[in-house]
């Protein structure tokens, strides 16, 4: 279930006196973007120590740091009536129809269910500003807020929360101007921050391989390029053929950690992300 | 042997249908997941198991009461929350 779905529906859980709390394992200041964005009226609950994440134990077995997604629904005296725990999300409807199972009431009849309506976008320009220059860290103008960067630049580094897929979700949406390889880099930059920002290793291979490849790629241009010199050619070949050996040493290395940096799971992310890309070009094509 | 009239089969079907609707009219039933075969009862202890959690807590568990730090200042706590009626909590993180 997303957040956004459950407070499209929240007046009907207000309706039956249920109450509802969202909590995770972010410190309070990195939700407060997403609780705006997403006009969330209900509470949100802060569990950095992983406290509660432990006492219902639903810590996640991939990231012993994060709580698998869960749903529970308690009674006024505590006890549960209903949970679900993984798999697929629960949207609200099923959650008020255990709610009214539970009361002897189901199914209610005399419910009207509203049709579901989109939440707008409220998201300073500036953070936008930001995130357009967090896709080219290495190349950031003197002209850019570093404030809004930094800020944004700190939710997305949260990595694994709600905020760095919503803060690329919203690049997506306001990049009026930049074009799909943009995007798919944002996607790259992200599923990076997400999977190998704990991991230095990870990043020095990742920086070299890029190193090698863009080495590989200028070398193959200017071959081509000079084409009509025999001699050049020749020892340009050869410098090919070394930097490729290195290609394939730095690709080696990272297959070795394939497992140790859950590179599978990086690449089921970033294909996620790329999705949504792909998806607002599309939009965008489209209007 | 004389073959039953065609009408009480038909009477038949109808009572078997009858009979389901009202059986499932009688608490809700959804898929635990999207390749799942069956909807079960969602009431149930297996519905919303997972093995990913294991020792998660389950039907009938009393939950420990907390009192944690909310967003936008102050605190959100579960005894009191419980006072006004029954509560949803959910464990989220990303979308993924």
């Amino acid at each position: 279930m997303q957040l956004g779905e459950l407070q499209n529906q929240i007046d009907r859980f207000t309706t039956r006196g249920v109450s509802v709390v969202a909590l995770s394992v972010d410190e309070p200041e990195a939700s407060t973007v997403m609780q705006k964005r997403l006009g969330l009226s209900f509470d949100l609950g802060s569990d950095p120590q992983q406290d509660l994440v432990k006492a219902f134990g639903v810590q996640n077995p991939d990231t012993r740091e994060l709580a698998i997604h869960a749903v529970y629904i308690v009674d006024k005296d505590g006890s549960v009536f209903y949970r679900k725990v993984g798999r697929r999300r629960p949207v609200s409807q099923e959650l008020l129809d255990a709610v009214d199972a539970h009361r002897g009431d189901y199914p209610r009849t005399d419910e009207k269910v509203r049709p579901r309506k989109r939440i707008a976008v409220d998201f300073p320009t500036n953070y936008f500003q930001a995130l357009l220059n967090v896709i080219q860290v290495e190349r950031l103008p003197a002209s850019v807020n570093e404030d809004a960067f930094n800020r944004v630049y700190s939710i997305i580094q949260r990595g694994g929360s709600d905020d760095a897929l919503i803060a690329f979700k919203v690049f997506a949406a306001r990049s009026v101007r930049a074009d799909q390889k943009a995007l798919f880099d944002a996607a790259s930059w992200l599923t990076h921050l997400l999977f190998f920002v704990d991991q230095p290793e990870a990043i020095k291979a990742g920086r070299n391989l890029a190193q090698r490849l863009r080495r590989v790629q200028e070398l193959e241009s200017q071959i081509e390029a000079n084409s009509a010199n025999p001699n050049e050619k020749d020892a340009l070949q050869q410098t090919l053929a070394k930097a490729r050996a290195g290609l394939s040493e730095a690709r080696a290395a990272i297959s070795a950690n394939a497992a140790e940096w859950r590179l599978d799971r990086a690449k089921t992310t970033m294909r996620g992300y790329r999705a949504v890309a792909g998806a607002e070009i599309n939009m965008r094509l489209k209007q | 042997m004389k073959p039953a009239p065609i009408w009480l089969g038909i009477f038949a079907i109808q009572l078997a249908l009858v009979s389901t609707v009202t059986a499932e009219d009688e608490y809700p039933r959804y898929k635990p997941s999207s390749g799942s075969p069956l909807a079960l009862d969602i009431r149930s202890n297996s519905y919303g198991a997972s093995r990913d959690a294991p020792h998660a807590l389950g039907i009938g568990a009393v939950v420990p009461d907390f009192e944690v730090p909310k967003v936008g200042g102050g605190s959100v706590s579960l005894d009191k929350l419980r006072e006004q009626g029954s509560v949803v909590i959910v464990f989220y993180r990303g979308h993924w």
